[in-house]
């Protein structure tokens, strides 16, 4: 069994990279594989936000994403610098930038790339899912 | 050309323009963070990723940084091995005097083996 770690790049809906990332994730685990970390970066951070409403016939990425770190007790970690300038903030962010409000979902943190690095040196295999 | 065993490297393959997307602002932000952080890292500049290593860009008309101007750093930063594709730039008209600094051009295959031999592949 080996331990993947993955990394997203692409915003959901926009391309199939956040989609691929989602079901190579959920038939890793599903196949007794593990995941050290989820890593979205650039556009991926847009799959952290908590105020994504996708039409009623269309599946709901972040929430799904969502489903599966918190049924995993996934590492799921949002590039801060990707995640800032895309306006996907938590508490912290938001009372350091004096911002309205916090939209992150639960079970995404924000961290620096340095572990994406850490990511990299600790897994067997890194997938990076971009468009 | 390739002078060391690549088998403990990081790759980097680059293979957008400057200008159209933040996939080449991201790679260098990549590399320059495995650098940083004490790790072996080659970079190769292929198809419209040559662009990047033009000299004479500036961002500022539409209110982006010039990448180009992170290029020349990259030494400072321990990345040492940096490659262009041989074919991607006679293609696109450009010769090393376009660049903004010397680059090791590398034939495809070369860069097949680099791929195949890294410990780690990112291709943006």
């Amino acid at each position: 069994m080996s331990s993947f770690s993955i990394i997203v790049q692409g915003a959901p809906y926009s391309s199939q990279a956040a989609s691929s990332a989602l079901n190579f994730s959920k038939a890793a685990l599903e196949s007794g594989h593990s995941i050290y970390r989820v890593f979205f970066y650039q556009d991926g951070a847009h799959n952290a936000s908590s105020l994504v409403v996708p039409p009623q016939d269309e599946i709901n990425l972040p929430k799904s994403w969502q489903a599966l770190i918190n049924t995993h007790k996934l590492d799921a970690v949002v590039c801060i610098a990707s995640a800032l300038k895309r306006g996907i903030v938590d508490a912290n962010e938001t009372d350091r930038y004096a911002l309205p409000a916090s939209n992150i979902l639960e079970g995404f943190t924000i961290g620096g790339l340095g572990l994406w690095l850490d990511a990299t040196l600790n897994s067997d295999r890194v997938l990076n899912f971009a468009p | 050309m390739i002078s060391e065993p690549q088998k403990n490297r990081w790759l980097f393959v680059t293979t957008r323009s400057p200008w159209t997307t933040s996939s080449a602002a991201s790679c260098m932000d990549m590399v320059m963070t495995a650098a940083i952080f004490d790790q072996k890292v080659t970079l190769v500049f292929c198809n419209d990723g040559v662009y990047q290593l033009l000299a004479g860009q500036n961002g500022k008309a539409c209110g982006i940084k010039t990448l180009a101007h992170q290029i020349p750093a990259l030494e400072l930063y321990g990345v040492e091995h940096i490659y262009v594709e041989q074919s991607a730039l006679e293609e696109r008209g450009l010769q090393e005097r376009d660049l903004i600094q010397p680059v090791t051009p590398l034939p495809y295959g070369q860069i097949q083996s680099l791929i195949a031999e890294s410990l780690a592949v990112f291709v943006f």
